[in-house]
């Protein structure tokens, strides 16, 4: 992704933040490592200024609800139901 | 994959689903799934499960055929429900779920036999031999009672105390305790220090047939 995001020359050491939208959520609690490049846009041509690395995001488990969990027919201790019923829902698509 | 806390048992089973439903659509679902459980883990895993997106927030209904009532009449412990990603083997999604104290209720003892090592009307003093299996694990410091009926005497409370000393067969060696109260024989000892085995038989669940004798009792006098 490319942004045009500076219109003129920024101090050394300022701190900028924003923010992006548009991204899913991994499908895993892998660390993902994103790369950040600057250039400066000269004309058309594009020189690399800075580049930074090691950035790494965790995400976390995905909200599953399970709105009920029980034996079918036999709730005495050390039974052995015929089966159990189990029902849940994701808060995404799986 | 559901992850079963420690006060259940899973049995072995290689096809444990027994259906699947759509709580939205009011339809069975079909799915070309396998079923593998571990019954060191307590896991129940659901391979092959989705072959397409199951949408947000819409519940699916599973009933599975391989799990143990817990040993507990309070709240289990969390019952651990994921979603595994295929290719990496990585948790996606997870949820919990724990079942209310009281749900559960004490069990039966449905096998038990209690015979007279002499069948003779009015005999005493007579030995007889207990035997019972519980349903699953008999909890460390647990006591057996024993409710006499009327019809068999006690022949004398202190001759049943003083010899009450048998070892429980298919348990420990330690002997036995008894205390009487009225009709009512309190067994202590014999669980005192070790809670019982939970014995496996082919994937399922045996529990030992426990056995054991009581002395100075006298035959009921009629036939």
């Amino acid at each position: 992704m490319t942004f045009n995001i500076f219109t003129s020359y920024t101090y050394a050491g300022q701190r900028f933040i924003f923010s992006l939208k548009g991204f899913t959520n991994p499908g895993t609690t892998s660390p993902a490592e994103f790369q950040w490049a600057s250039y400066a846009l000269i004309s058309t041509v594009a020189y690399p200024i800075d580049t930074l690395s090691g950035l790494t995001i965790t995400a976390s488990l995905g909200e599953l609800t399970v709105t009920d969990f029980y034996p079918t027919d036999n709730n005495f201790i050390y039974g052995r139901p015929t089966n159990y019923t189990l029902e849940f829902n994701a808060n995404h698509e799986i | 994959m559901i992850t079963l806390p420690s006060d259940y048992y899973v049995k072995e089973n290689l096809s444990c689903i027994v259906g699947t439903w759509n709580t939205i659509t009011e339809e069975p679902e079909t799915f070309t799934s396998t079923c593998v459980t571990d019954v060191d883990a307590r896991t129940i895993t659901f391979g092959n499960f989705l072959t397409s997106d199951w949408a947000a927030l819409t519940s699916l209904n599973i009933t599975v055929d391989s799990i143990v009532n817990p040993g507990t009449l309070g709240t289990t412990n969390e019952i651990v429900v994921s979603t595994v990603n295929a290719l990496t083997a990585g948790i996606v999604d997870s949820g919990t779920y724990t079942i209310a104290d009281e749900y559960f209720k004490a069990s039966n003892i449905t096998d038990f036999l209690v015979e007279p090592k002499d069948f003779g009307v009015g005999t005493f003093p007579a030995t007889y031999n207990f035997k019972f299996r519980a349903n699953g694990e008999i909890h460390k410091a647990s006591y057996i009672i024993l409710t006499m009926p009327e019809e068999v005497e006690i022949f004398s409370k202190r001759g049943l105390e003083r010899t009450c000393g048998d070892t429980i067969v298919n348990f420990t060696y330690v002997n036995i305790h008894c205390t009487l109260y009225g009709r009512k024989i309190y067994i202590s000892n014999g669980f005192k220090n070790e809670k019982s085995d939970y014995m496996f038989d082919d994937g399922d669940l045996v529990p030992a047939l426990y056995e054991f004798e009581i002395k100075w009792f006298r035959n009921p006098r009629s036939l």
